[in-house]
């Protein structure tokens, strides 16, 4: 190769990218907001501070799940725009190809436009990154109550990551590029602009595949309950659905479109006809921009869901799992002076100017058992199982202390039974334990200071009220564990700080008695879920804005690309006599089609993703179905409007490129 | 009265950088009769596609007037333009332009999917165009699967299916080798003896002496006109192409 030789092919790579810069400019846009996304995420993540702050361990780990699940987006989304990018560039390579260059130096022309597009991107994301970490990070520390007096440190570690992530993205679609054109013959290359996409292989076998893993995705959502494989289960139904979306469009939209024009009745008027014709013409391209609008739209309104539903139900999740202040848990025969405890307490609120609002005490013993129906059968062997089926933990109370906390109620005779569970209720009204048959008296619904969920299904405790402690002894000597335990829980008023130093100093008090087997500070317990739930809120909002704007690009991308492609057609129909009025028509039977049916999909996901929301949310002990589902339906509602509006805005820029002739 | 009338037709054209005036019509005055055949020559540049998209109302012209059926273009609404090409135009694009969304029938359809028209209608006109016009066996392919021919031949089937009352054709053969060309003016001939109106331009002498009368426009103005009258295909395109050579060689005007 002479010299001037050699700079011709990046001499082509650049002119290329600057004749076409109605199509590049969207997609270095959408580079350098992906690494700028991605970038700022690292930046986050990787920071010093992370590492060194108190409780950001449960920040740390979400941040790490939500690296992963952007980066897995983010690959979707320069596929995406890669896409169209080759559709446009096609017949001017075919051009080249005609003229003489060789597949080969096609392949170093594509490699070498994709370096400096790389460039481009990587510089102008990392530029706004820099520029706008630092707020986003002080963002994050707010939302995740963190104290804000903190330096932010750019990490060069973190930009070597984004580096290299982007080498594999941009590269992956390079390779798929090299793939095209290495398959193609340089006549049907050029062609590329011209003909209308090829018709999906299998169109039986990809309907099917897709109604199989939408109908598997469902499915594992319908079917969901909180426990161990809720997790995968979950990723698993996100893979299954983003896959059979992908199907369904693809084989779905043929089938739609070819039974649609096969109605001619319906296709030869003027408001279907070239709407259906257009669409079929690029079938996959539609198809592909469908079920992309629609997973985005999913991701956007499950996102704003579960944000606004954590931050709306956080007061209860905090209430359920720490409704004290201060819990203690004593050897009941090392303690002689009980109310010395209580005493004790209500003196260390008044020297800190509060007071003790709520107070219980009560002595139980504990065992394990197996439930069977109404009978409760002795472990055995099995006494240190847990995760059997059927195992529960139970509390045994006599009546005077049942009363100690819950108030005089009614009265219980030999062989009756008051009943509680912290979770599912038991609903029996007999029971039988030990070999004997027990009436259930009562089942409460309410319990001082133990909070009821009926929808928990981690640490379920029964507790069993008895008459008295013969009937005690009787239990234990069956079962045959259970120590005497003293429980006391206080609640204080006053804000958290006061509450935080009450039970610092309460517990400085208790750790001077013996037998102390458990103590738990409320208030510190309330700030480790504030900031982990803090951490998802965060991510919440970060993803959520990154998905919306993934969205709204997806959206724009597509309505100009086909804004170029139509605007020939359009002049064409012009002349031959279509009038503005259809112009418009036409363009608003588009908006129909192409803009509604993935937003009803994206309905029928989010429905159907509720029952899974709900039982991951059981994890962080939010039970409020009816919040989630309000909250579910106000994201909808709320989405709507967006996508409405930013579908009008685009279709507005749609018919300004086609009209400008 | 005539079915086009032509009076004084000016066209300047203002270029964006720097304003320079291009005067591409001059003063052009001519009319042409119901069922006439008319072709239109000029060296390039000389101002025929101005003048035929003028005429198309694809532009306006600067002064002048254009009457069609005695009804003026001037002064009608932009927005009931494009409805008044479709129900009394037709064109034939020496590109084509046929849409690669749709097959051969679908971009012949058009105009009248634009029109509203029933669907029985319009599957029975396209069958009887498309048959007179020998292209009944490609109507299910799609412009990239046929030749230039047969494309031009689905163009002008397009133009004719709305029955318009003037024909209009840039350069039709521009784009074909001479045996489609041949063959497309066999089928102009065969339209216009059914009595279709056709205004064609053409830079071929060939071409041009098909047609029952040939105008000249040289530098924006009508130049010269021959009929064919009696006279047989031979004699005709001897007249075309002595003008032509007159007019490329720089003749001064006779009249
Ligand atoms: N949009 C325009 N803006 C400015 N000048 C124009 C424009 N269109 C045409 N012209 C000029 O007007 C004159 C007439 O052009 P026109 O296209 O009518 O020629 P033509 O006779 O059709 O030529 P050809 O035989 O090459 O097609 C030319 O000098 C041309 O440069
Ligand atoms: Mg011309």
């Amino acid at each position: 190769m002479s010299f001037s030789e050699k700079w011709l092919l990046p001499k082509l790579a650049w002119i290329g990218i600057w004749k076409n810069k109605e199509t590049y400019i969207p997609y270095i846009g959408a580079g350098i907001f992906s690494v700028f996304l991605y970038f700022v995420f690292l930046l986050i993540s990787h920071n010093d501070i992370m590492y060194t702050l108190p409780r950001a361990s449960y920040v740390m780990v979400l941040m790490l799940l939500g690296s992963w699940l952007l980066a897995l987006i983010l690959v979707l989304f320069l596929l995406y725009t890669n896409r169209f990018l080759m559709k446009r560039r096609a017949k001017e390579l075919g051009l080249y190809s005609i003229l003489g260059l060789e597949k080969k130096h096609i392949a170093i022309l594509l490699f070498i436009e994709t370096g400096i597009i790389y460039i481009i991107v990587l510089l102008g994301g990392v530029l706004w990154g820099v520029v706008f970490s630092k707020l986003i990070f002080l963002f994050l520390l707010n939302m995740t109550r963190i104290p804000l007096d903190v330096s932010f440190s750019f990490s060069i570690k973190a930009l070597g990551s984004t580096l290299l992530f982007f080498a594999v993205a941009y590269g992956l679609n390079l390779i798929v590029n090299l793939f095209r054109v290495m398959r193609s013959r340089p006549g049907s290359l050029f062609q590329e602009g011209k003909k209308g996409e090829k018709e999906t292989k299998h169109p039986i076998l990809t309907t099917i595949g897709g109604i199989l893993l939408l109908g598997g995705g469902y499915f594992l959502s319908l079917t969901s309950q909180l426990d161990g494989t809720i997790f995968s289960d979950f990723f698993l139904a996100i893979f299954f659905v983003i896959l059979g979306t992908h199907f369904f469009f693809r084989a779905g939209l043929g089938y739609l479109l070819k039974a649609l024009k096969k109605r001619e009745t319906f296709y030869y008027k003027k408001k279907n006809y070239v709407t259906l014709a257009g669409m079929s013409y690029r079938t996959k391209k539609s198809a592909s921009s469908l079920s992309n609008l629609c997973i985005f739209s999913t991701m956007v309104m499950i996102t704003l869901l579960c944000t606004i539903s954590l931050a709306f139900g956080m007061k209860d999740i905090l209430l359920y799992r720490f409704p004290y202040d201060v819990e203690m848990s004593f050897l009941a025969e090392k303690i002689e002076d009980r109310e010395g405890i209580i005493k004790e307490g209500e003196r260390i609120a008044e020297q800190n100017k509060i007071s003790v609002t709520k107070e219980i005490d009560y002595v139980y013993y504990k065992i394990k058992a197996e439930r069977k129906g109404n009978v409760f059968l002795n472990l055995g062997e099995d006494i240190n199982v847990w995760e059997k089926e059927g195992v529960y933990e139970i509390q045994l109370l006599t009546e005077e202390e049942f009363q100690r906390g819950a108030g005089k109620g009614a009265v219980l005779e030999k062989g009756e039974i008051f009943t509680f569970s912290d979770g599912k209720s038991i609903k029996e009204s007999s029971l039988i334990l030990a070999d004997k048959n027990y009436v259930v008296k009562k089942e409460y619904e309410t319990f001082p200071l133990i909070e009821k969920r009926e929808k928990a299904v981690f640490s379920q405790q029964y507790f069993l009220v008895v008459k008295d402690r013969e009937e005690i002894e009787r239990l234990l000597q069956y079962y045959g564990q259970g120590e005497e335990i003293l429980h006391v829980r206080m609640c204080v008023t006053g804000g958290e700080e006061e509450k935080q130093r009450f039970a610092e100093q309460m517990e400085g008090y208790i750790a001077k008695n013996e037998g102390v087997i458990n103590r738990a500070n409320g208030a510190e317990q309330r700030l480790e879920i504030l900031s982990m739930n803090g951490g998802l809120i965060f991510l919440g909002i970060f993803l959520g804005i990154a998905f919306l704007i993934f969205l709204l690009i997806i959206m724009y991308y597509k309505q100009i690309t086909e804004g170029y492609d139509d605007r020939e057609n359009f002049m064409i129909m012009e002349k031959v006599g279509m009038t503005d009025e259809d112009v418009r028509g036409t363009i608003k039977r588009q908006v129909q089609l192409v803009f509604y049916l993935p937003l009803f999909l994206a309905f029928c996901h989010t429905a159907i993703a509720l029952p899974m929301i709900l039982a991951l949310f059981g994890a962080i002990s939010l039970f409020q179905e009816k919040l989630v589902f309000l909250c579910g339906l106000g994201s909808m509602g709320f989405f709507f409007i967006l996508y409405v509006a930013a579908y009008h805005k685009t279709a507005k820029v749609y018919y300004k490129i086609v009209k400008h002739s | 009265m005539a079915l086009l009338e032509v009076k004084n037709v000016k066209k300047t054209y203002i270029t964006k950088l720097g304003g320079d005036k291009v005067q591409a019509l001059k003063d052009v005055t001519f009319c042409v009769e119901k069922g006439e055949y008319v072709a239109i020559m000029g060296e390039s540049g000389s101002g025929k596609t101005t003048l035929l998209n003028i005429l198309a109302t694809l532009d306006q012209a600067t002064c002048g007037e254009v009457l069609l059926d005695g009804e003026s273009l001037k002064n009608m609404k932009q927005k009931r333009l494009a409805a008044f090409r479709r129900d009394n135009l037709g064109f034939v694009f020496q590109d084509f332009n046929l849409l690669d969304i749709f097959t051969l029938e679908e971009n012949i359809c058009l105009p009248l999917v634009l029109q509203g028209k029933k669907l029985g209608e319009m599957k029975e006109q396209v069958r009887s165009l498309s048959y007179r016009l020998g292209i009944e066996d490609i109507l299910k392919k799609y412009p990239y699967e046929v030749s230039g021919g047969q494309k031009q031949r689905a163009s002008a089937a397009r133009a004719l299916i709305t029955n318009p009352k003037i024909i209009l054709a840039d350069e039709p053969t521009g784009a074909l080798d001479s045996k489609a060309a041949a063959k497309l003016l066999q089928l102009f001939k065969k339209i216009h003896e059914e009595g279709q109106t056709i205004l064609m331009v053409t830079h071929s002498v060939q071409t041009a002496s098909h047609a029952k009368r040939v105008l000249f426009i040289k530098d924006g103005s009508v130049f010269h006109q021959i009929y064919k009258g009696d006279g047989d295909f031979d004699h005709m395109y001897r007249m075309v192409f002595d003008t032509m050579t007159l007019l490329q060689t720089g003749g001064e005007e006779e009249q």
